[in-house]
């Protein structure tokens, strides 16, 4: 499984897991929207609680409803705003010398 | 109506389980049951008791310094977006009722209150409840994140939170 695909699965499952939907991660689709008709049936709740569990699994913080708009669309926009701040983090500081040895 | 024995029972909402213990804020305020709450059958009529909460929630504000009439200054609507109602027995005429809410600590950006409602000095529940406010601007935009208000807010209540 690529990395992709391994990312949305664990996005699916912090979902089932945080809040606490009443389906296995399996049965969310990639595409599926997340709020309005024909959605998984998230409400404005769900989407508070996301955007916490967003925060404290990953470090990506949602705070302007313009970005909450584009980012919780669904597991692949999640994904995807992601991946973008995983390319945008700085990256860990090396491990202080000797310490491989 | 749901068995009182099976109290006490603190239903979170839509069925979902109850979360831990968290640290909560409370306050009690009593009313007295109006005629003109009270249906046929001279019990209350169910739909009063989300204005007891209503009540319970007012005096909760007045106490901590969270009224509406604040929010309304920084912009802030507070709508109810759930609320969970069960109950035991019924509160009848005139009863003096004290009803409760709890405020309990959240890491996301709502409101969650649970309530309970006895007879003033009596023990057995009448009904329990909760409901769930988010914060949102008068357009009915979902605020993400705490507004500068609520921070100020939890930071003041901070040595205050107690463990249920």
């Amino acid at each position: 499984m690529d990395d992709a695909r391994m990312l949305k699965q664990e996005i699916k499952r912090m979902m089932v897991q945080n809040l606490m939907l009443q389906i296995s991660a399996e049965q969310i689709l990639d595409e599926q929207p997340l709020f309005g008709p024909g959605s998984l049936g998230l409400d404005s709740v769900d989407a508070l609680q996301l955007v916490v569990a967003l925060d404290k699994e990953y470090g990506l913080k949602i705070a302007s409803p313009e970005t909450a708009r584009q980012v919780l669309q669904s597991v692949t926009t999640i994904a995807q705003a992601l991946a973008q701040h995983r390319s945008a983090a700085p990256a860990p500081p090396p491990p202080p010398l000797g310490s491989t040895r | 109506m749901k068995d009182a024995s099976a109290q006490p029972k603190r239903t979170t909402l839509g069925g979902r389980p109850p979360a831990a213990a968290v640290p909560c804020l409370e306050e009690t305020t009593t009313l007295r049951v109006r005629f003109n709450e009270v249906d046929a059958l001279r019990v209350v009529w169910h739909g009063h008791y989300a204005n007891y909460f209503e009540e319970a929630r007012r005096a909760f504000g007045r106490r901590y310094g969270l009224d509406y009439a604040t929010f309304l200054e920084h912009g802030i609507a507070v709508p109810v977006v759930q609320l969970h109602i069960d109950f035991f027995a019924p509160a009848r005429m005139s009863d003096l009722l004290a009803v409760s809410a709890r405020l309990c600590r959240s890491e996301s950006a709502k409101l969650s209150f649970d309530y309970e409602i006895r007879r003033q000095g009596e023990e057995p529940l009448l009904a329990t409840g909760s409901t769930v406010q988010v914060f949102t601007t008068f357009a009915g935009e979902l605020l993400l994140t705490w507004p500068p208000l609520m921070l100020e807010r939890l930071k003041a209540w901070e040595p205050l939170w107690q463990r249920p």
